[in-house]
């Protein structure tokens, strides 16, 4: 019965690790920005989401989709702010990266000034839970498994059948072609970023009604999300899904015989045999024929 | 005028200008330098400001609104250390080197533990009062004002014993003075005749532990045993618990229950839970809360004693040109009454307060009585 709380408990983590995880792996593949600031949108929505459902009041009906229509917006914003003018520079990958860990770093810094470095709570108390014989799911598992298993069916309907769609897909495969078959690539990264960072945005709203944030929450998520990416075959949308949920399961399933102290030598470990043993991730070989 | 009436008003114009003199003399003097160094940012950074650094602020105030010491002013230098050791050993030596500091104040065994070579190479003094590990007082030039990890790891485990409690499990933050008090429970409640059924830990940032609650679930023990350096921690803990249906017959915890973090996640859930401390006097916590508008907790009674009794020590020196003489005076001081009630310092920084047990009653913190 442990075993399969633990495992229970693992497709909820895994579902909010696969939800950032598919977010980021989207923004990578669009525009080839290792965007580690992902974090900070990650962050910002929590934020958004206390100040509707806190200061102003709103009923959650509507502060939880401004929330993530707001990270949305937060995301093709920092674009607009931080990438944009180094694309236009002809910035390189690396200077990138660096632009966003600074991005990361001044979006935590400006999250404790404004809000403090203790946990803001959207909420009282435990979570509603429901037991089934011996094992007790809370309400916001539930939410957060069946959130990831619709919107990843979704998003790949979206990619594949629209004309938007198909323009990411056009524009991942290959930039200058796209651009030369008239694909405007500017307002796309504008659609990729606010599609990625609203993922994120689905993962916080849920996150933070359960835990409450914090200026350090979305680094912690990162940090997964990304071994996820890499598990699940980097370039391949399903994959960093799949990774996400690997990874949840691993980490709770770990406790059943490990203490928690070995959770992270779990990720990690798990990352490095991968490297290893698979650097092409589980569907890295979908590649071949796809890349988002 | 008359010639005794001009001498009174010569003498009163010199008395005057004396007075006007030395009290510019005194305002004008060099300050006392103190140097604070903690993690004011990152998790635990605003518990710090709330309470560690509010209970250091409170002392100096009061101390430099009579005058200072020694008719000095005290001037406090604060550094942020973070949660690590290499940023605490930059902080100090910043504020050795650059603001020549005479004695320092922190908080946290990561944090303290890699300062202690240096303020003893230096000679300045480290107060760390609400730091529980052991090897801390193992320095000559540290002192703490807290009962050391054991001693409270042992009480718990006494007091679960004395409750009929046979089996327990414990959930700690996975930090080297947290663990020190589990090793002490454990033995002594093993000692006694009890068993530990689970032992579990969390990391520093984690904010989910519903799995390691239903690990720990599943060997249902009487008494679980929940221990982390800082509120937080302890508010996710018992919301979790009550979420993955874990139900002991006791939670024993540690004072940091009553941080407000607790409250703002629901008092309810507190309720009943029975956690060391150490008292604080009723007077000291109203000063409190009049200077700051709310009640203080004991980590803040525990910085406030421990400014209080360097200025006490300094004033019986008659300076802090030579802070080993200060040191020793501390050190050799005997019993001191202060806001964490009377405690003594017999031959080392090792301050004697003695732990007492609380209990969350409807809401309240108040004093266990079985």
């Amino acid at each position: 019965m442990l075993l399969l709380q633990l495992l229970i408990n693992g497709i909820a983590s895994g579902a909010l690790y696969a939800l950032t995880a598919v977010g980021f792996a989207l923004i990578y593949n669009g525009t080839r920005i290792f965007h580690i600031a992902h974090g900070a949108v990650f962050t910002f929505g929590g934020y958004a989401l206390y100040l509707f459902a806190v200061p102003l009041g709103l009923p959650w009906i509507v502060a939880l989709p401004a929330a993530v229509l707001a990270t949305a917006g937060f995301g093709a914003l920092m674009d607009a702010l931080v990438y944009r003018p180094l694309r236009k520079r002809g910035t390189g990958p690396a200077g990138m990266f660096i632009a966003s860990i600074g991005a990361l770093t001044f979006a935590q810094a400006v999250y404790a000034l404004v809000f403090g470095t203790d946990t803001v709570n959207l909420r009282q108390g435990g979570l509603p839970t429901f037991d089934i014989g011996e094992v007790t799911v809370t309400a916001v598992h539930v939410i957060a498994a069946i959130v990831a298993l619709l919107v990843f069916p979704v998003l790949q309907l979206f990619l594949s059948r629209t004309r938007w769609g198909r323009a990411i897909r056009a524009l991942a495969d290959n930039p200058r072609l796209a651009v030369v078959r008239g694909i405007d690539a500017e307002r796309l990264y504008i659609l990729i970023f606010a599609l990625g960072s609203a993922l994120a945005g689905l993962a916080v709203v849920i996150l933070a009604f359960d835990l409450g944030v914090r200026p350090d929450l979305g680094f912690t998520v990162m940090f997964v999300a990304l071994v996820a990416v890499i598990v699940g075959g980097v370039g391949y949308l399903p994959g960093a899904a799949a990774g996400g949920f690997l990874l949840g399961v691993t980490q709770n399933l770990s406790l059943w015989q490990l203490s928690g102290r070995w959770q992270d030598v779990v990720v990690f470990g798990l990352l490095l045999a991968f490297l290893a043993l698979r650097p092409q991730g589980i569907f890295g070989h979908m590649l071949v024929t796809r890349r988002v | 005028m008359n010639h005794t009436a001009r001498t009174a008003i010569n003498r009163l114009v010199i008395a005057a200008a004396a007075l006007s003199a030395g009290i510019g003399a005194a305002s004008a003097q060099e300050p006392i330098r103190l140097g604070l160094a903690m993690p004011l940012s990152g998790q635990n950074g605003d518990y710090i400001k709330r309470y560690v650094l509010a209970g250091h602020e409170l002392a100096i105030k009061e101390q430099n609104e009579k005058g200072g010491i020694l008719g000095r002013p005290i001037k406090l230098f604060i550094e942020d250390s973070r949660n690590d050791g290499a940023s605490a050993v930059s902080a100090l030596n910043k504020l050795i080197n650059v603001d020549k500091i005479k004695a320092v104040f922190s908080i946290f065994t990561p944090v303290v533990l890699p300062m202690l070579p240096i303020a003893e190479e230096k000679k300045v003094m480290v107060f760390a009062p609400s730091v529980e590990h052991p090897d801390l007082t193992k320095s000559r030039w540290a002192v703490r004002m807290t009962p050391t990890a054991a001693v409270n790891g042992t009480l718990v485990a006494d007091q679960a014993i004395k409750m009929g409690m046979k089996t327990a499990a414990i959930l700690t933050e996975d930090n080297e003075a947290v663990r020190v008090s589990v090793k002490a429970f454990i033995a002594q409640f093993e000692k006694l005749g009890g068993k530990v059924v689970g032992d579990e830990t969390f990391k520093n940032q984690d904010t989910d532990m519903r799995g390691q609650l239903t690990k720990l679930r599943a060997a249902r023990p009487d008494a679980f045993y929940f221990n982390a350096p800082s509120g937080r921690p302890v508010a996710l803990a018992l919301k979790q618990i009550s979420e993955v249906g874990f139900k002991p017959k006791q939670i024993f915890a540690t004072h940091l229950i009553e941080d407000r973090e607790v409250m703002a996640l629901g008092a309810s859930m507190a309720e009943g839970v029975i956690y060391t401390a150490v008292a604080t006097t009723p007077e000291f916590n109203q000063r409190f809360k009049a200077a700051y508008g709310y009640d203080a907790d004991a980590n803040a009674g525990k910085h406030y004693d421990s400014t209080n009794v360097l200025f006490e020590a300094i004033r019986k020196v008659g300076s802090d040109a030579d802070m080993a003489k200060v040191r020793d005076a501390i050190y050799n001081w005997g019993e001191y009454k202060g806001t964490l009630g009377t405690f003594r310092f017999t031959g080392s920084g090792e301050s004697r307060v003695l732990p007492i047990l609380k209990i969350v009653k409807n809401g309240k913190y108040v004093r266990y009585e079985p």
